[in-house]
């Protein structure tokens, strides 16, 4: 009585059921063998050194965000991984020629696509694995100076399955064109792949080439005030899913040269693989750039639009306090510095802003967008004057550049877009300020910007006469005090038009 | 039951025939396939373990068509084969190997590691069951292909030149081993060494030119050389003798 035949349901027909059971069995065992002697950790040295020289050094630069951090994943990690994955699982994939098995292998009873299902599942495995290591220290790292937020999912899961892709594509190419050049040329051609197509899709605002893992550099708000939407994750994920089920399929119709129902089965995978990139293709050409991320509307959820709640971080003892998002609370100081002179200037006046706040980019008008349309391409920081629920003045302001408060030209934009608009405001807050009105708006400009009052900056005001230039000057010449104690009594009498140029101090 | 049924068996590569109408019926027992180089003794060999098909003719293993899937699953679920070139992954260990190709011989894996550790005694191999298979010489690389070949308990064992790199006290039990198992398997040796025939095999089948030219016992192959030595046949021993004699009348 032989091995085999000493198990009872091989003596007849085997249930079904149990047959695809034991044949799970025995796919497992053969992946446990290949993984404990497979060749793909000996990638792990050249991926240490990538991560550590490309991801880890650049990841430390980034803003202490979530969202910028998870995009090192697609940004470094993909790129320095995925080649490396893809040509040792062609040299992997190639194994079974290259050693001389192939005779002995086919003269087995388990089809060739089981035995080489195994073989994939040991490089991918290693292959996650490593990712698995990368992904945990940028995340470790993060952890400890990202200080609101969890750690998001979606980019582990596409960039992770964006790997087993990579892996799959080179075992693949290795099994079905064994040979020693195929793995120098898988590797090189994943490179490829994420230096030109995932880059050239890195800008692209809607079209099916969003597909790309690697399409999209988040802004710097992005899963800060709203979620990100995850409608194109889904779809990203689905088609690389789909993407390794096709190359898996491949796979199941090259091994399976004999056997109509397995190369029937391997069809349908393919086929079933197909479908769904196909879709996915579909469905990613229908995404558009929306506020907080990208949106496809046959999955959209508005409910995933909803503001996440936050306590802001705010200066504390001024009078005008200054707030910004939690995240940013490093930027404080110097946002507080950027809006102090005209703070100065205007706290305890009626009509000041009761405070300065940071609210969302994607909120903020933007002088040739509308709401909802903050593209911070041209603009490093932008301020607007709203209402509180109350009524009372805010000023809102966004920044789109980590460095936004330490570029003294954006500080100063930042100061040439507030100065006017608070302190219009207050002098002229019904608008068509009269001369007084004009003269104390440039005098009060030019203290809290630091700078005379550009005349062409609202083409809408009339430029200064010389005598509203001249009471400008006059005014702006007084001690800050003595001005702000001249405003704070006659403020009334000079909004509603009662004080002439000559009777400014 | 005849567990290898040949009829009018052809097999070419493009122009060339490597084997040109071969009939051939082996039951239980060790069976010798002896030839020179080129003979096609190794296509045979591989028509039967199911690697390749035949060009024409009819091949029965085990009482099933291996043209048929299911059949040839069930087939090669019963076969055991030690190619001429054995392959090998040299990060493997010995245990590991072995245990490799019995998962695909569906040994349920549960007996597996008893198969493995069964497998790997016989061949005397017990003490580098967890060597890696770089580590070892060509004669026990050999052995280690030899264990795999039975680790299923083979009802059909193809084994192409197996005592190549043993030495004479390993081919001593291996021929030992070989008889045991032909008492209830049909054992296929395809080999130039006629000492391992003379040996081991109940029965010699040799093949020149793509054609089986002798079919009988070593005793029959003795005789042949014994009538005709002075008709071409040389040789050290009398099997020689009958084998040199025999290939020189079908060239002839």
């Amino acid at each position: 009585m032989s091995a085999v035949d000493t198990v009872p349901q091989r003596a007849g027909r085997p249930d079904a059921a149990r047959s695809r059971l034991e044949s799970i069995r025995i796919l497992l065992r053969l992946t446990l063998l290949e993984l404990r002697r497979s060749p793909m950790p000996l990638m792990l040295p050249l991926v240490a050194a990538l991560f550590w020289f490309d991801a880890l050094r650049t990841g430390e630069n980034l803003p202490a965000i979530w969202t910028q951090r998870a995009a090192i994943l697609p940004d470094h990690v993909l790129p320095d991984l995925g080649p490396v994955a893809a040509g040792m699982a062609a040299w992997v994939g190639g194994r079974e020629q290259r050693r001389g098995i192939g005779d002995l292998a086919q003269s087995t009873a388990r089809p060739a696509w089981l035995r080489r299902l195994a073989g994939w599942g040991a490089a991918t495995g290693w292959t996650l694995l490593a990712y698995a290591a990368c992904t945990a220290v940028i995340y470790v790292l993060a952890a400890r100076v990202v200080n609101w937020g969890g750690p998001p999912v979606w980019p582990v899961v596409v960039i992770g399955l964006a790997v087993a892709a990579f892996c799959t594509t080179g075992f693949v190419a290795g099994a079905v064109l064994p040979g020693r050049f195929t793995a120098p040329l898988a590797a090189l051609g994943t490179l490829l792949v994420t230096v030109m197509i995932f880059q050239s899709a890195v800008h692209a605002a809607s079209g099916w080439v969003l597909i790309s893992p690697d399409n999209s550099v988040p802004q710097l708000d992005w899963g800060v005030f709203h979620p990100v939407p995850p409608d194109l994750p889904i779809v990203q994920a689905v088609f690389l899913l789909g993407f390794v089920v096709v190359l898996l399929g491949v796979l199941g119709v090259f091994s399976s040269v004999r056997g109509a129902q397995l190369r029937r089965t391997a069809s349908t995978v393919l086929a079933a693989g197909l479908a769904a990139c196909v879709a996915c293709l579909a469905l990613a050409a229908t995404a558009v750039r929306g506020n907080y991320g990208f949106d496809i509307s046959l999955l959209h959820d508005a409910a995933s639009d909803r503001p996440i709640p936050y306590t802001p971080v705010c200066t504390q003892g001024s009078a005008i306090p200054v707030c910004v998002h939690p995240v940013f609370s490093a930027d404080l100081a110097g946002a507080s510095a950027a809006f102090a002179p005209l703070l100065a200037e205007v706290a305890g006046l009626p009509g000041a802003p009761t405070r300065v706040m940071q609210i969302d980019n994607a909120d903020l008008p933007l002088p040739d967008a509308g709401p909802g349309h903050a593209d911070f391409t041209r603009f490093d920081a932008w301020s607007t004057l709203a209402a509180s629920p109350g009524g009372a003045p805010v000023l809102e302001f966004g920044f789109g550049d980590p460095y936004t408060f330490n570029m003294p030209g954006a500080v100063s934009n930042l100061r040439d877009q507030s100065v006017p608009l608070v302190i219009g405001h207050i002098v002229a807050p019904n608008g068509n300020p009269g001369p007084a009105q004009q003269a104390v708006e440039r005098a009060l400009i030019q203290k809290a910007a630091g700078a005379p009052a550009d005349p062409n900056q609202d083409p809408s005001t009339p430029p200064p006469t010389a005598a509203v230039a001249a009471a400008a000057q006059r005014f702006a010449a007084l001690p800050s005090a003595q001005s702000h104690a001249w405003l704070v009594a006659d403020l009334d009498q000079l909004r509603s038009g009662q004080i002439t140029l000559e009777e400014l101090p | 039951m005849n567990n290898i049924d040949i009829e009018g068996l052809t097999r070419k590569f493009g122009a060339a025939q490597a084997v040109a109408g071969v009939s051939w019926r082996a039951g239980t027992g060790v069976h010798g396939l002896l030839g020179p180089n080129g003979a096609g003794k190794t296509t045979l060999l591989r028509m039967i373990a199911t690697v390749i098909e035949p060009t024409s003719g009819s091949l029965r293993l085990l009482d099933r068509d291996p043209g048929a899937h299911a059949q040839c699953r069930e087939i090669r679920r019963r076969l055991g084969y030690l190619p001429q070139n054995l392959g090998y992954y040299p990060g493997f260990t010995v245990a590991e190997f072995v245990e490799y190709f019995a998962l695909l011989k569906d040994v349920p894996p549960n007996r597996a590691r008893a198969a493995v550790a069964g497998a790997i005694e016989r061949v005397g191999l017990g003490d580098r069951a967890r060597a890696k298979l770089r580590t070892l010489s060509g004669g026990m690389l050999r052995r280690v292909g030899i264990a795999q070949a039975i680790v299923n308990d083979p009802l059909l064992l193809l084994l192409d030149e197996p005592t190549a790199g043993l030495d004479p006290e390993q081919r001593v039990a291996f021929r030992a081993m070989l008889r045991e198992i032909g008492e209830r398997a049909t054992v296929v040796i395809c080999t130039h060494l006629v000492e391992d025939v003379a040996a081991a095999c109940s029965e010699v089948a040799l093949m020149n030119a793509g054609r089986i030219v002798f079919r009988g016992g070593p005793q029959d192959l003795v005789a042949r050389g014994e009538r005709v030595t002075g008709d071409g046949g040389s040789g050290d021993s009398p099997l020689e003798r009958g084998y040199t004699a025999v290939l020189a009348q079908a060239r002839r």
